[in-house]
């Protein structure tokens, strides 16, 4: 068994958990945190977490001898106090902890969350501190986890334009010069193949989900507002698909590919090894097969627009390298983990994929790569 | 050995002979087994009209010719 905390580490004001976590998540989260305690049994955790939800005291906690005092503070159930409450695995199989959501704090919640700590007194502390993630966005179900509804957002995930049901893969994220940072894809997922004096197909500040709605994404996964494109141009060569989405102020996102940092930014080379991480095939291995690929048609809503300058990927041994879904993936050698390419197209029966050298596509949108 | 250098300047001139047929998907440069720069011409399907209208080498460079049908945006 741990030892049990010193009660000060409870007696925490509240005010400075809200102070980290406004450091931690930024103004577009909800406030949250967790008191989680160690258990000696499950049984016992179940008993305080029903005498918790009843608004009761005095409860007693079998299997670690406490007994809860009922006290007039004793009486505010979670649903009054605007709260949370559940269980949660602890660190070993034999810990359990308790977990209180606080997504609106005022004095109800601290003087429950206070209420909680007070109980505390015969029961073994593990841990006080701040939850990673609390962003008030459904969970979206799904076996591949690149579908799911992620926080902090992900290089791989799903990502779309709310206008449309649809899929295509945050890349990465961008910096631009007056600082605010970008979510990296395609024209085509963010920007719903805007072309260049067409019809409208999407407009600055549209909301951009993580997941995209054809994961089951909806207004309430909202993570940037489409910020700019490259228009595609039918009547001319297009040296890339692109747009950008702008991240509001102190969202949290991660810049690791499936656990990998980028190491930085260059022109892919003939012959070498890459991988990329997609929304449909997550994690897949190819090598560049063709650069300087030019006249390359590629069907949007039934227009031919002709790419110039582009590089040919194939997967490892005959495996695929991308699917539908998979657009907007960032291309990393994977010899030194430089980023080199924008995937946007392909064609999984011949198992080919086109992507756009990357080191063009940061030059045109004026933006370096966050890694 | 051919360097890419000459194999770019090969691929220039092959683009403006072929001049876009509808077959056409796209023409770049790889690298043949020996690590030799060649042209690597991209078609939607073989057919007789790929096979008569492009030559094996261009330039001095060779030519691998590379079925990939339509390729698509990936959403």
């Amino acid at each position: 068994m741990r030892p049990a905390v010193s009660p000060k580490n409870l007696d925490e004001p509240h005010e400075e958990w809200a102070t980290r976590r406004s450091h931690a998540c930024g103004a577009q989260r909800t406030w949250g945190e967790t008191v989680t305690l160690k258990f000696v049994d499950l049984f016992s955790a179940h008993q305080l977490i029903t005498s918790i939800r009843s608004g009761g005291g005095g409860a007693h906690v079998g299997g670690v001898g406490g007994v809860f005092p009922k006290t007039a503070s004793a009486t505010i159930t979670p649903r009054q106090a605007g709260v949370a409450i559940g269980l949660a695995p602890g660190r070993n199989l034999t810990d359990v902890q308790i977990a209180v959501l606080v997504t609106r704090p005022n004095v109800r919640t601290n003087a429950f969350v206070q209420q909680i700590q007070r109980r505390t007194n015969d029961l073994m502390v593990d841990k006080v501190g701040p939850m990673n993630a609390t962003d008030p966005v459904p969970a979206v179900r799904s076996a591949n986890p690149y579908r799911g509804a992620i926080r902090p957002l992900l290089p791989g995930s799903s990502v779309g334009n709310i206008r449309k049901v649809h899929a295509g893969t945050l890349g990465g994220f961008v910096e631009a010069a007056d600082g605010a940072t970008h979510v990296l894809s395609n024209n085509h997922v963010l920007a719903l193949s805007t072309l260049r004096g067409g019809p409208s197909t999407a407009a600055t500040g549209d909301l951009i989900t993580q997941p995209g709605r054809l994961d089951g994404g909806s207004r309430h996964h909202g993570a940037a507002t489409l910020s700019g494109c490259v228009p595609l141009d039918s009547s001319d060569y297009n040296y890339m698909d692109v747009a950008t989405a702008r991240v509001p102020n102190g969202t949290n996102f991660d810049v690791s590919w499936n656990g990998l940092r980028v190491r930085g930014v260059r022109a892919p080379l003939l012959g070498e090894p890459v991988f990329k991480v997609g929304r449909t095939t997550q994690v897949t291995i190819g090598r560049v097969i063709a650069t300087d690929v030019g006249d390359f048609p590629v069907e949007y809503n039934g227009t031919s627009v002709y790419f110039d300058e582009q590089i040919l990927v194939q997967g490892k041994q005959g495996a695929v390298f991308s699917e539908p879904g998979d657009s907007g993936s960032l291309i990393v050698a994977a010899t030194d983990n430089h980023a080199v390419a924008l995937l946007f197209a392909g064609n999984e029966s011949t198992k080919h994929t086109i992507a756009s050298p990357l080191e063009r596509v940061l030059r045109e949108i004026g933006m370096s790569l966050i890694y | 050995m051919i360097d890419i250098e000459r194999a770019r300047i090969a691929k220039t001139a092959l683009r403006a002979h072929l001049n876009r047929p509808p077959w056409l998907r796209g023409v770049g440069i790889s690298l043949d087994d020996r690590g030799s720069h060649v042209i690597r011409v991209m078609v939607a399907a073989m057919n007789d009209d790929v096979r008569r209208t492009v030559p094996e080498s261009f330039g001095g460079v060779p030519i691998v010719i590379d079925v990939v049908g339509n390729i698509r945006p990936h959403t």
